[in-house]
């Protein structure tokens, strides 16, 4: 019986084994005494607040009854508190961004360019402000009005103006001048159909793209003697209405845009494009099937899908088919070189994103397939899709205030690419010092060369610009 | 022989004995932290002091499913993440950009807008679920007589592998302590005062003190609410909705 006692003893002190927690060793104020006490404020940071934090050497020294919270019910939080407790509210932002850029038009590396190396510097100045009333006239009913302004041209545009009105939370609709994102890729926003632009035939004599949107060209398609700048000007009208289905829902939409339609007064059907996208969204993958038409525009079907793998990394994969049913006005974009032009095309990507550390490293990738030989200019982008095979990568890490990051696109059948090295410091508040080295390199008539966002065309420059941003 | 059978049965009976109480101990915890017949929606004001001194203010508005296992999240402040947005379906969860328009998967056990708390804070509890009792001691924290348990996972689907907390005896977790694999504390937290609303118990306030970077986190609830919400709070297009 003994022996049986000693076996009872012994097990149960195996079971106390585990590390034995000495409150003397490891609790709150031991550990927080070890804390600077004095969080005196930096004055510096854009979050701050004056409020203090709990004393934190008395945490449990005093017994804290539970209280009970019964006066402040008529303030707690609903959704219809959340969105019509401010009724009115105005916000601005603005940004300011001067530098210096050095670099040549002729390098050496890159094959057919001239011995003679040509180099070229260029200061930079830019500014851009937005100011954004958001009306919430009831849980129903709200306006968003955005106006932005830019220097140095002083264009100013509306670039948001949409009403949205709920349905007994059943129904969303949205009318207006919107932003609309379909699709997943960054890289190459293939499946968000409605920001793709219609092919315009407009060549030079030398051969050279002069389609509105591209290099600063502007025309005036609709002839209301205001230029149609198809790649940066807000210019969308939109009707979209949305059925939340469990997490996602279908959302259908009709959409035009400026240069779609003669006369903005009196639209025809055939200025307007339709479509709908459905979102299917479950915990283990995300599905969304959509399709878009417009008469100026091919025929477009899309489904993307995307899941996460082991808790962290993000893959994503789309594929699309445009159909031509005009079978008309079908030009390619002047880089192109001799395909057979074919009413049905495809095109497919795949892709990953992944972050660790607390996101302090992010790390992304993707293969793309373009099948489609035209309207391949998208909507915000100086650079359309390229036909053939694309890959890209990004990657970033930041250390504290210091960020270093390298981005990367590169179509294999033309031997195009660009290349973006970077680095950026917040070092004041608001203000960021930024030095990148953007390259572009492959063969000289690749769609990268054709499309250079810089000014002066250079090839390649090293770039050093301050920018000062914030909102309110 | 027989006697060692004998002290063996015993021990096992004590060992499901002290196991069941574990267990309910924890059942104990998760009830008084889940909301499973009604939906929860409350303010969280967050107040980080930074390891460089700065602090800054999140607020967020937080809308639970706790009997679907979902939840929303609508950031408030600071301006230059206002109306972004994360919603969580049992193990999935999606973060909204309104500058992109976009949804992105993120991770349960990735920080809350920088903070010391995590994406999984804002859940359900489900201690008695994932965790095992390893241990358990009573002890005196403060003037709060406790029960302090270790935990270790059964799964790997947690934010933390170990655990340490100190349960009052109301059953209201007063102090957490989160571990690595390796056993390197990682976080405190810190529930020093507890609010009831319509019959149901949660935090004021609490603290949560990041081992490794030394920064604190204050976290205030405050607006409590358990009515019924609308179905499509916990949808994307919500999201979009609401944010401004």
């Amino acid at each position: 019986m003994k022996k049986s006692l000693l076996w009872i003893i012994y097990l149960l002190a195996l079971c106390n084994v585990f590390p034995q927690q000495d409150d003397d060793t490891l609790n709150l104020q031991d550990l927080l005494g070890q804390e600077n006490n004095d969080s005196s404020l930096s004055g510096e940071n854009e979050n701050e607040t004056n409020e203090d934090l709990i004393d934190l050497d008395d945490l449990f020294n005093s017994n804290q009854d539970v209280q009970t919270d019964t006066e402040n019910q008529d303030d707690s939080l609903s959704v219809d508190s959340l969105v019509s407790q401010n009724p009115f509210e105005l916000s601005a932002n603005f940004s300011m961004q001067g530098g210096y850029g050095w670099g040549g038009k002729n390098l050496p590396h890159l094959p057919g360019a001239d011995a003679a190396e040509e180099y070229e510097d260029l200061t930079l100045l830019k500014m851009a402000s937005a100011l954004t009333l958001d009306f919430r006239i009831s849980p129903e009913l709200r306006v968003l009005q955005k106006y932005s302004m830019s220097f140095p041209n002083f264009d100013t545009q509306v670039t948001e103006f949409f009403m949205d009105y709920n349905v007994h939370d059943k129904l969303y609709m949205r009318f207006g001048r919107q932003n609309l994102t379909w699709g997943i890729s960054r890289y190459y926003p293939f499946t968000n159909l409605s920001a793709r632009l219609p092919d315009q035939d407009d060549y030079d004599d030398t051969g050279a793209d002069i389609t509105p949107g591209f290099d600063g060209v502007q025309d005036d398609v609709n002839g209301d003697g205001v230029p149609d700048d198809y790649s940066e000007d807000a210019d969308s009208y939109s009707m979209k209405f949305n059925l939340p289905m469990s997490t996602g829902g279908l959302e259908l939409l009709f959409f035009t845009r400026n240069a779609f339609v003669e006369n903005l007064d009196a639209p025809t059907s055939d200025e307007v494009g339709y479509g709908f996208n459905y979102n299917f969204a479950v915990p283990l993958f995300d599905f969304s099937c959509g399709t878009f038409y417009h008469k100026q525009l091919n025929w477009r079907s899309f489904y993307t899908f995307n899941t996460t793998l082991l808790d962290r990394l993000e893959f994503y994969h789309e594929a699309l088919m445009s159909y031509d049913l005009e079978g008309d006005d079908i030009t390619p974009l002047n880089y192109e070189t001799g395909l057979t032009l074919d009413p049905l095309d495809f095109s497919v990507n795949a892709g990953f994103y992944v972050d660790f550390f607390d996101k302090k490293m992010e790390l992304s990738g993707e293969y793309f397939y373009c099948g489609e030989e035209t309207e391949l200019a998208i909507k915000g982008r100086t650079v359309p899709l390229i036909w053939g095979h694309n890959v890209s990568g990004y990657i970033s890490y930041k250390w504290g205030k210091l960020k270093v990051s390298t981005q990367l696109q590169y179509n294999i059948n033309q031997n195009s690419g660009v290349v973006l090295p970077g680095l950026q410091i917040n070092l004041l508040p608001k203000m960021s010092l930024n030095l990148s080295v953007p390259t572009i390199f492959g063969v000289r008539d690749g769609a990268y060369y054709l499309h250079n966002p810089d000014e002066l065309n250079r090839e390649a420059l090293i770039l050093f610009t301050v920018k000062i941003s914030g909102g309110i | 022989m027989k006697y060692k059978l004998i002290g063996i049965f015993f021990f096992l009976i004590l060992f499901s004995l002290f196991s069941q109480d574990n267990r309910e101990i924890l059942q104990q915890v998760d009830s008084l932290a889940s909301y499973m017949d009604h939906d929860f929606a409350a303010e969280y004001t967050i107040i980080e002091d930074k390891a460089s001194g700065e602090r800054s203010k999140t607020v967020a508005a937080v809308f639970r499913r706790d009997s679907l296992e979902k939840y929303v999240i609508i950031v408030l402040e600071p301006d230059i993440s206002k109306g972004q947005g994360y919603l969580k379906v049992e193990g999935t969860l999606w973060f909204y950009d309104p500058e992109s328009r976009r949804y992105n998967y993120t991770s349960s056990s990735d920080r809350f807008q920088n903070t010391n708390a995590r994406n999984s804070d804002f859940t359900r509890s489900t201690l008695s679920q994932d965790y095992d009792v390893v241990n358990r001691q009573q002890v005196q924290l403060g003037v709060y007589p406790c029960q302090l348990l270790t935990l270790e996972a059964n799964n790997n689907d947690v934010t933390y592998p170990k655990m340490k907390i100190w349960v009052d005896e109301n059953y209201l977790v007063r102090k957490t302590e989160d571990y690595s694999l390796s056993g390197q504390l990682l976080r405190t937290t810190a529930f020093p005062s507890y609010q009831q609303v319509q019959g149901r118990y949660l935090p004021r306030q609490l603290l949560m003190v990041d081992a490794l970077s030394r920064e604190r986190s204050q976290i205030t609830i405050s607006r409590v609410n358990f009515n019924d919400l609308p179905d499509s709070t916990f949808s994307k297009q919500f999201l979009e909705t609401v944010s401004r």
